[in-house]
C-alpha cells in the first residue's frame, strides 16, 4: 500500500450532488478539503449529442444503468430481486451528468409526516429550517423557473425564466385547466439565459446524455470550479475501498485504488460520505473491523434499509397533431400537484407529482419511448405506428411517495465484485400495497388529463424498470441512535468524525425529485460544521 | 463482419426484413445493413453473442420444425409464422433481436430522411421554442396555498 504522508483536515469520497456542495461550502471558510471519486471529469463537448449516432448512446456509454455501461469507473448493481433497476453516473458531477435537472424542493409536510399523517418519522428539521440554504443553492445551480407556485410557500426570484413550453407543454396545461388541477413550470436546474458565466440552453432536447452547453447544473460546472478555485483537491479514479478506524475507534483513513489499481491510503481528520443511497451503505458495509464488525456506523443495523427509490408510472399518450417532443429539454416543462397531499379518501397516504416528459428520436420512440414497456410492433404494421407516435407523443411520469421499510434494502452482494474485487451492491425492493394504489390512482388521473388534452390513445406502464434514479434512505438521520444512523446534523451517531451527507440520510422520500433538498441539506450540515469547527469533535 | 459467418449474415438479413419490413419507398432492415449494426453491438457483450448465436440456430429448427424447409425459403406469411414463435419461445434473444434492429434502423440517415427529419445531430446547433408566456397561468394563479402548514 502506499500512503499519503499528509492528513488532510476533511475528505470526502464522491463528487457529485452533495459531494460538490458540501467541498464548495467548506472550502469557502478556508478549511482543508479533499475529495476522492471514482469516476473522471467529464469534457461538456465530448458528450454524444453532438454526433450522428447520439441516440444509440442510451444504449451503451450513456446508459444510467451501470450494469449496461459496465465502464470501468462503474461498479455493477445486483438488481434482480428489485422490480426497479438502481440508476446512477459515476464521474466528477455523480448522477447529475444524467439527470433530467427537474429541481423542485421537498413540500413543507415532507418533513412532517409522522406529526401529520403517522407514518414514518419526521425530518430532525423543517422545510423553513432549511429555507437559507434551498435559496442559496439554488444561486449556486441557476434555477429557470417562476415564483409564485400556490403549492410552494414564497420563494425568491429564480435566477432565469422558464424552460420554455413548447406545443407538448402548452397542449398538457390546457388538459390541467380543462380540468381545474394545479401545474406550473418546473424549476428547473437548466440555464435559459446566461447567467455566472454558463450559456443558456439552446433546447437541444436530451439533457439525459450530458450537457453539451453547461447549461444544466452539474456539479461538474457549478459548485466543483468554485470549490478547486477555492482550495479544494479532487482526486479522480480514486475507488475507495473502505473507511478504516484508529485504537480511539475514530475514522482515520480512506483506503483507495488508482486507476491503474495500486493501493492508497488517505490520511483525514474528518470523513464524509456522498456515494448515494446505494454506493453509501456498500461502502459503509465494506468497511468492517474488530469494532464494527457489521460494518462501519451501523450499531444500530440501520445501514442499507429503508431504502426509497420512487415509483414510476409512466403514462403516454398519442395525439394527432405533431407536439415536437423532440425540441426543448427533455424532462422539464411542467409539474403538476394536484394530488401531492395525502387524502385518505383516495385510498392510500401521502401522495404523488404528475412530471410531464418530452420525446426524443426515432429511436427512442421505436423503443417505446420514455413508458418503455410498449415498443413500436415489428412486422407489417410496424411503420404506421411508428409515424402514429414519431413527434406525437408525450409522456406523464407519476412520481410517487414510497415509504421507508426495513426489507427494501442495501446488502453486500456475496458473488459480485468490481473490477477491484470490491464487493457489490444486491438491492432487494419491494413495492407496497400503498405505492400500488397511489400508482393506479396517478395512471387513471394522468390518463384523464391527457385525454382533456386531446390525446386519442394512452399507454401506460404501471411502473417503470429504469427509474432509479432516486436513492434515498438508507442511513437516516435523526436523533434516535437505536434506529437512525446520522444524528441531526449528517454526523454518525457511533464514529464521531464521519458524516453521511447524500440522499442515504432522507428519512423520507417526498414525492419530487430530490436533489435540490439533498443539497440544501448538504449546506445545511456543512454550515453547522464550520459553525463548530475548532471546537473538537 | 466480426461475429456472424456468412451464413448467419444472410439469415439476419432475411429475418431483420421481417422485423422492419420494406414498403413505402422505405427499406427493409435486412436491405439496409442493420445486421453489421448488431454484430458491431455483439462485440460489447459475451453473453449476447451467445444469445443469438443460439437464437438464430432456434429460427432454422424452428421453420424446419414447421415447415420443413429453411427460413430462407419459406413464404413470407410462414416467416411472419416462425417468428411468432420465436418470440414466444425464445423470449429474451428476441427482445434484443428486435432492439437492436430498431436502434441500427433508426439511427441510419438514410432512414432519418426519409421520415422527413433534419439529418444533424442537436447540438451544436439546438433547437428554437419561444419563451414562457407567464399568460397561460392566469387560471392556476386563481387556486389557493395548496401546501399543508407544518
Amino acid at each position: 500500500m502506499l500512503y499519503d504522508n499528509d492528513t488532510v483536515d476533511v475528505l470526502i469520497v464522491g463528487a457529485g450532488a452533495s459531494g460538490g456542495a458540501f467541498a464548495w461550502s467548506l472550502s469557502q471558510a478556508g478549511i482543508q478539503v479533499m475529495c476522492l471519486e471514482q469516476g473522471d471529469w467529464i469534457e461538456p463537448t465530448h458528450y454524444p449529442s453532438a454526433s450522428e449516432d447520439w441516440e444509440l448512446s442510451r444504449l451503451t456509454d450513456m446508459s444510467p444503468d451501470p450494469n449496461v455501461r459496465g465502464l470501468p469507473q462503474d461498479y455493477p448493481v445486483n438488481n434482480d430481486d428489485s422490480p426497479i433497476a438502481p440508476l446512477m453516473h459515476n464521474a466528477v458531477g455523480g448522477s447529475t451528468i444524467h439527470w433530467s435537472a427537474h429541481f423542485p424542493r421537498f413540500r413543507p409536510s415532507d418533513f412532517r409526516v409522522r406529526t401529520l399523517d403517522g407514518v414514518a418519522d419526521d425530518f430532525p428539521m423543517t422545510y423553513f429550517d432549511l429555507g437559507p440554504f434551498f435559496e442559496l443553492n439554488d444561486t449556486m445551480t441557476g434555477v429557470a423557473g417562476l415564483s409564485g407556485d400556490p403549492a410552494y410557500p414564497p420563494k425568491s426570484a429564480r435566477q432565469t425564466r422558464p424552460v420554455p413550453l413548447g406545443k407538448l407543454g402548452e397542449t398538457i396545461a390546457r388538459g390541467f385547466d380543462e380540468l381545474g388541477w394545479h401545474w406550473w413550470p418546473s424549476d428547473s436546474a437548466i440555464l435559459t439565459e446566461a447567467y455566472d458565466g454558463r450559456a443558456a440552453c439552446n433546447n437541444c432536447g436530451p439533457c439525459d446524455i450530458g450537457c453539451y452547453r453547461g447549461a444544466k447544473a452539474s456539479t461538474d460546472v457549478t459548485y466543483w470550479p468554485k470549490a478547486i478555485a477555492s482550495g479544494a483537491v479532487l482526486k479522480t479514479w480514486a475507488r475507495v475501498r473502505e473507511i478504516t478506524v484508529g485504537r480511539d475507534g475514530l475514522a482515520d483513513a480512506a483506503v483507495y485504488y488508482d486507476r491503474s489499481g495500486n493501493l492508497y491510503e488517505q490520511k483525514a481528520r474528518v470523513v464524509v460520505i456522498a456515494c448515494n443511497g446505494v454506493g453509501t451503505p456498500r461502502l459503509l458495509l465494506n468497511s468492517k473491523s474488530a469494532r464494527f464488525p457489521d460494518g462501519l456506523a451501523n450499531s444500530s443495523g440501520q445501514v442499507g434499509k429503508n431504502l426509497m427509490l420512487h415509483p414510476y408510472a409512466m403514462v403516454t399518450g398519442v395525439f394527432e397533431e405533431p407536439l415536437d417532443g423532440h425540441i426543448g429539454p427533455i424532462g422539464c416543462a411542467i409539474l403538476s400537484q394536484e394530488f401531492y397531499e395525502t387524502d385518505l379518501s383516495r385510498g392510500f397516504v401521502r401522495g404523488y407529482t404528475f412530471q410531464i416528459a418530452r420525446s426524443s428520436g426515432p429511436v427512442n420512440t421505436a423503443l417505446g419511448g420514455f413508458g418503455g414497456n410498449d415498443p413500436v410492433p415489428w412486422g407489417k404494421d410496424h411503420r404506421q405506428v411508428l409515424r402514429e407516435r414519431l413527434g406525437h407523443t408525450m409522456t406523464i411520469a407519476v412520481i410517487g411517495e414510497d415509504l421507508p421499510e426495513e426489507h427494501n434494502a442495501v446488502t453486500l452482494d456475496p458473488d459480485l465484485s468490481d473490477s477491484h474485487g470490491i464487493p457489490a451492491p444486491k438491492v432487494s425492493y419491494k413495492l407496497s400495497e400503498n405505492s400500488r394504489r397511489m400508482m393506479d390512482h396517478g395512471i387513471a388521473r394522468a390518463t384523464e388529463v391527457l385525454e382533456a388534452a386531446g390525446s386519442k390513445d394512452v399507454m401506460a406502464n404501471p411502473l417503470l424498470r429504469s427509474a432509479g434514479w432516486h436513492l434515498m434512505g438508507t442511513a437516516r438521520m435523526g436523533a434516535d441512535p437505536a434506529r437512525m444512523v446520522v444524528d441531526e446534523w449528517g454526523r454518525s451517531h457511533d464514529v464521531k468524525n464521519l458524516y453521511v451527507i447524500d440522499g442515504s440520510i432522507l428519512v423520507t422520500g417526498g414525492a419530487v425529485n430530490p436533489t435540490s433538498t439533498i443539497q440544501a441539506l448538504a449546506l445545511y450540515i456543512a454550515d453547522h460544521f464550520k459553525r463548530n469547527a475548532g471546537k473538537g469533535v | 463482419m466480426k461475429f456472424f459467418s456468412q451464413a448467419q449474415s444472410s439469415l439476419m438479413a432475411e429475418v431483420l426484413d421481417q422485423i422492419v419490413p420494406p414498403g413505402d419507398g422505405f427499406p427493409g432492415a435486412g436491405e439496409l445493413g442493420v445486421a453489421e449494426h448488431v454484430d458491431a453491438v455483439l462485440s460489447r457483450s459475451p453473453r449476447l453473442v451467445r444469445l443469438f448465436s443460439d437464437g438464430l440456430l432456434a429460427i432454422e429448427q424452428i421453420s424446419l420444425g414447421m415447415f420443413s424447409q429453411e427460413f430462407s425459403a419459406v413464404t413470407n406469411p410462414q416467416k411472419v409464422e416462425v417468428l411468432k414463435k420465436v418470440e414466444a419461445d425464445h423470449g429474451d434473444f428476441f427482445h434484443h433481436l428486435a432492439r437492436h434492429t430498431y436502434a441500427g434502423y433508426y439511427v441510419d440517415p438514410r432512414v432519418v430522411r426519409l421520415l422527413g427529419l433534419e439529418v444533424r445531430p442537436p447540438q451544436p446547433q439546438g433547437y428554437e421554442l419561444e419563451a414562457f408566456d407567464p399568460r397561460l397561468l392566469k387560471n392556476v394563479k386563481k387556486r389557493v396555498k395548496l401546501w399543508r402548514d407544518a
